[in-house]
Order: structure tokens, then sequence, then C-alpha cells
């Protein structure tokens, strides 16, 4: 307990105050004068207990992008704010621009199911001259319990940073819950639901997990500052990422022509699977891999009109067969 | 009371503000709130904070000049220090190129690049996508989605080329754009369409071309997002049996009923807004869902796989 009448600073003034400090010095400076000349270190505080304080601060001003350097003062540490990587240039944008930032701002920031809103708002607060108020927009980028979903996504997200292993249980399809230990490589969403890709070490093998069907997530909290895997060099989360049609094994690949509208659309569409070609006629042709032929099929006859089944045979027979079966029973 | 909040976090949110704060500023606190997603008290009890930090000798010239007065947070004098915007940390700008990607924005887009000049140095955007992604490809154009944004802030009417899947067709159309909205992970605009003489909701992605009008209109006091597009509210409801070996949620089928039948079939109550649509999806089933009612819908399933055979 402070002696009477002796003000007990707020952590928040605390960091300010260094950040301003600083900012407003003219050379480097070290943690005496730190000690020294900034208000809200206890005077009452051994040293060890300050530096461990200081140290932590200068962390919290790092993440809050004050970027410090530092310099050897005559056999102690000296602290300089390196003013290229603190201050950033102010962006002009246009109408525009402006107005997307602030609608795309204003609907993801409110969402549960945006993993990182805190960090948005603190983008935008840094980059526009006005606050980001009042817009009418809305997201619910993820379906099935949004705010789970954030809140895990945040958790793996952060976890794919420091690349350290998380558990969880986990529900798969066939409705079989067990406990699996996974180092997160990366993340991705797809139509309402996130996924992570990451080295399954019960399996020894790259796996993909719905986040909505995980239980009891956690990331390993040893040796926090220590990494436990390494990340392969080449990995890129898009190439994990499947249209309904190629998940399974032994993919062949599939040709659909596209005409009309789904031409148009095409890059949408595929989602940027395969690799799409213009035709002297306006169509665009597809070739992706695709493992499932009846589910290829499927989505042929779903994202129509305009899309054509060309190959594999297979995939052509069964949407035959089956929009034959649909001719019979709707006659 | 204690705040929640730690210090930490505070202390960002007050550090991001800064910039913001030069003399003669004057900032609504509503919108502050609204911006950091606090409550005001405690927004202003942070002001109230930075209102006495600053630099030595800690006197009032030395000191965030800022007061709280009417609603708003003013600025009577130049700020002490940290003037200059901070660069967005690797984690802001993951956010912000995140959040840019799900409005069709790639991450080697010029209004991207423009953004990262105020990032820190080793931020790489490409770096970022391979890592994270929020959208599998551009989601409509954000040419659309920017144009779309301007008209809703500045109530301006649109003229749209819009491709309907319902009626599978495209029409052209005047709208006075209400608000914009994102459906797991699709970007809809909820505007009043002067054609149907009826509040529409448009998907972004199916706007084949937009061009704002200059023309202004009035726009409602408080408009509502988007809701996902498809609502049975209104609508006729068609009844469809899957077979038991299709799975069949309300996931899948937005608005629908579900009745699962004692042979294990599912009998669903679909409400739709267009016939072919639900025509397509039905014939996507590929003989595992058949209509029961209405005829002309059935007809609608029968015509369109047929169609889609040659026949």
């Amino acid at each position: 307990m402070p002696p009477k009448g002796v003000r007990v600073s707020d952590a928040l003034e605390r960091l300010v105050n260094l950040a301003m400090f600083f900012a407003n010095a003219a050379g480097p400076v070290t943690r005496h004068d730190v000690r020294a000349h900034v208000t809200g270190y206890p005077a009452e505080q051994d040293e060890a207990a300050f530096l461990r304080m200081f140290e932590r601060d200068k962390e919290e001003l790092l993440a809050s992008g004050i970027v410090l350097t530092f310099e050897d003062i005559e056999g102690e540490p000296g602290y300089r704010l390196d003013r290229e990587r603190t201050y950033g240039a102010t962006v002009e944008l246009a109408v525009e621009e402006t107005a997307t930032l602030r609608a795309v701002g204003t609907a993801l920031v409110a969402d549960p199911g945006y993993p990182w809103a805190e960090e948005l708002r603190l983008a935008l607060a840094k980059l526009m001259p006005e606050p980001v108020a009042g817009v009418a927009a809305g997201a619910t980028v993820a379906d099935e319990d949004p705010a789970a979903q954030g809140a895990r996504v945040a958790l793996l997200s952060a976890a794919a940073d420091a690349r350290k292993t998380v558990a969880f249980g986990y529900t798969t399809s066939a409705h079989v819950t067990a406990e699996r230990t996974v180092d997160p490589y990366g993340l991705f969403l797809r139509e309402g639901r996130w996924y992570v890709v990451g080295l399954d070490h019960g399996r020894g093998a790259e796996r993909t997990f719905t986040v909505s069907r995980m239980l009891d997530l956690r990331a390993n909290a040893t040796k926090p500052r220590s990494p436990d895997f390494e990340r392969p060099a080449a990995f890129n989360v898009a190439g994990y990422e499947r249209l309904p049609f190629q998940y399974g094994d032994s993919p062949s690949e599939a040709v659909l022509r596209l005409t009309g509208e789904a031409a148009e659309r095409a890059p949408a569409l595929t989602g940027g699977a395969g690799s799409l070609e213009g035709e002297p006629d306006g169509s665009v042709i597809w070739r992706v891999p695709a493992s499932g032929m009846r589910r290829l099929a499927r989505w042929a006859v779903e994202n129509g009109p305009g899309v054509e089944l060309l190959e594999p045979v297979e995939a052509v027979e069964a949407l035959r067969e089956g929009l034959g079966e649909v001719v019979r029973s709707h006659g | 009371m204690a705040d929640r909040t730690p210090a930490a976090a505070r202390a960002k949110r007050m550090l991001a503000l800064l910039h913001r704060l030069g003399d003669g500023a004057r900032i609504p606190l509503d919108d502050l709130a609204a911006e950091f997603g606090v409550g005001r008290e405690e927004l202003v009890r942070d002001l109230e904070t930075l209102s006495i930090c600053g630099v030595e000798p800690y006197d009032p010239l030395a000191l965030v000049p800022l007061i709280i007065e009417d609603g708003e947070v003013r600025a009577f004098g130049e700020l002490p220090a940290l003037d200059l915007p901070v660069r967005l940390t690797a984690a802001e700008a993951r956010a912000l190129v995140t959040a840019l990607e799900t409005c069709g924005t790639p991450s080697d887009d010029p209004l991207v690049d423009k953004l990262m000049r105020a990032a820190a140095e080793d931020v790489s955007p490409e770096a970022f996508g391979r890592l994270v992604r929020a959208a599998a490809a551009p989601n409509g154009s954000l040419a659309t989605y920017e144009t779309a944004a301007a008209a809703v802030e500045a109530g301006e009417k649109l003229r749209i080329d819009y491709w309907s899947a319902g009626r599978e067709g495209r029409t052209t159309r005047v709208v006075r754009p209400h608000a914009l909205g994102n459906d797991r992970g699709v970007w809809y605009l909820s505007a009043y369409c002067e054609n149907a003489g009826a509040e529409r909701v448009f998907r972004l992605d199916r706007v084949r071309a937009m061009e704002r009008t200059g023309e202004t209109f009035e726009r409602p006091v408080a408009p509502a997002p988007p809701t996902p597009a498809f609502t049975g509210a209104g609508l006729p409801t068609a009844e469809v049996l899957f077979s038991a070996e299709e799975e069949v949620s309300e996931r899948d089928w937005p608005g629908a009923s579900l009745e699962p039948q004692a042979d294990g079939t599912t009998l669903a109550r679909i409400p739709y807004s267009g016939s072919r649509w639900l025509a397509r999806r039905v014939a996507a089933r590929l003989g595992h869902a058949r209509v029961l009612a209405p005829e002309p819908l059935r007809d609608a399933v029968r015509d369109l796989a047929r169609e889609t055979l040659g026949l």
C-alpha cells in the first residue's frame, strides 16, 4: 500500500510516458535514465523488480509498433527510438478506398467469427484520420458458433506464429472423437468454416481440421519463447483448400467448359483451383484435379448454367445417369 | 472499479490514437468508443489518463493537451511527442490484409501495396497469404466493393448489371444502397430496387457492372446490414423428399424445416425465391432428391435435367 497522498500510477500511464520519453529523447538513454525521468515506475521498487518491469514494458511498446535500437553507452545498455521503423508514412486514400476500409472494418471488427478484430481496430486507428464508426456494414464470416470458431482461430493463429504445438479433442465426420496433437502450419476460411492445416503427430502426416469440430483446444505453454517445430519452407495453405470433389485419393484430371455467366465468373467459381484457359469463342476450359466423380457431377449441375463436364468419362456417365433418374422421378 | 482490459491493450489503443490529437482536433467520444469497441466509461478513464501523460517536466506544456467536453475529445495544443502515426505491426498488417481479402483484394493489389507503406518494413502480404487465407479466390471484385461502399456512405443511387441465380438471367437495375454485409465469406448489398419497387439483397460477386449515378436519396435512419441473402419470410415453400443416403442439414438449406422419416428419408419444406435456383439444387442431387410439391417446380426440375442432358 503506498503512503497516504502518494498517487499510484496506472500501468497505462507508465507505458505511454515511456513511449513519449523515447520519442522525445535526443539520443540514446539508459535504464537509469528511464527510472529517473519516466513517471510511473514505483520509487520503492528494488532494482531487480524495476528491470523486470522495464523489460516487459519494452516488449509491450514493441507490440504497439514502438521500435527501439540498442547501443552501448559506456558499458551500459542504451536505447534509442528507431524513428524510421516506428513512424509510418501517411497514406493518402481515395474516397472509395476510404469507404472500403470503413465498411470492411466496421463489419469484421464486430464479427466474433473474425479472429483478429482487435488488431484490425488498431490498424484502422493508425491509418484513418477519423474514427471508423457509423457505417452500415456487418458480417458473419463463420457460422456454427462464430464466437467459438473465432476464439479458437485466434489461439491457433498465435500458436502458428510462435510455432507452438497444439492439442485438442476432435470429432470426425464419422462422429468419432479422439485427442489430437498437431503442429499448426496455416489456416483458411471457406464457406463459413475455419480450417487449420498442420502436422498430426499421431499420424505423422499433414492433415486439415475443421475448427468447429475441436474441443478443449490448448497450445503448449512450456518454453513459450522456444518454437516446438519448423514449418516446411514451401508450405502454402492455398494448396490445402479443396473443392467438394477434390477430397479423396487418386485424383484424375477433370475438364469442364465454362460458358456465358460461368465463364465470366470463372475465377470466383473455381476458387483458384486448377487452371483456366480462355477459348476464342469466349468460353473457358477449366482443368482441375478431381477425386470424387459423383461429387464432381453434382458440382457441375449445381454451379450451372454454363458448366459443361467434359472429362473424365466416369464423371460424365455419373452425371448422365443421375440426371436421367431426375427426369424419371419428376416425370 | 478495476478495468477489465489489461493496461497493455489500453496502451495500444491510446498510442494508435495519438496521431489524431493534433492542435484543434475534435473527436466525438461515441465514435471513438465504437471504433475501439469499448464502453464510453472505459474510454473516458483512459483518455483522462492520457491527458496526464507526457514528458519531463510533466507540466501543462509537456502533457498530452486534451480535454473531454460536450461528448468530444478536444486537443488544444501540440503533442509533446509521438505526433506521427506509428507503423502497423505485423499482426495489425495481417489483420488488414486478411480483411481486404474477403472483399476481393489479392495481396498484390495496389491498395494493399499502398497500405503496407504504413506497416513495419518486414511485413509481407504475400507471406501472410501463404499461412492464412480468408478467401479462396477473388470473391467479386474490389472495384465493385469500393463503388458500393462509397455509394452506401454517400446515399447515392447505383446502376447495376446483375446476374440473378433465381432467374438465371441478367437485368439492369437502379438501386438505392443501404448497407453491406458478409455471410459465410460472401459480400451482399442490401438496397431498395427501383425496378422491383421493393427491398432486395444482391450478391456482389454476381454484379457484372456497377456505376454511381450521381443521384442521391434519403437514407434510412439506421439501415441494418443485410442478413443472409436467403431467408424464408414471405416466400413460397417446396416439399422435397431426400433419400436415406443423402445428408441433409439446415446449414445447406437455410430456412428449411427437416422431418426425418421412418424409412430414413428426410422430408424438407424449403422456402425459395427463384424456382430455377431450387430446381438446379434438386437436380444436382442426381436422383437423391425429389420434389413432391408444387407441381410447376417438379416440371422445372425435370426440364432443367433434360436441358442439361441436351434432350
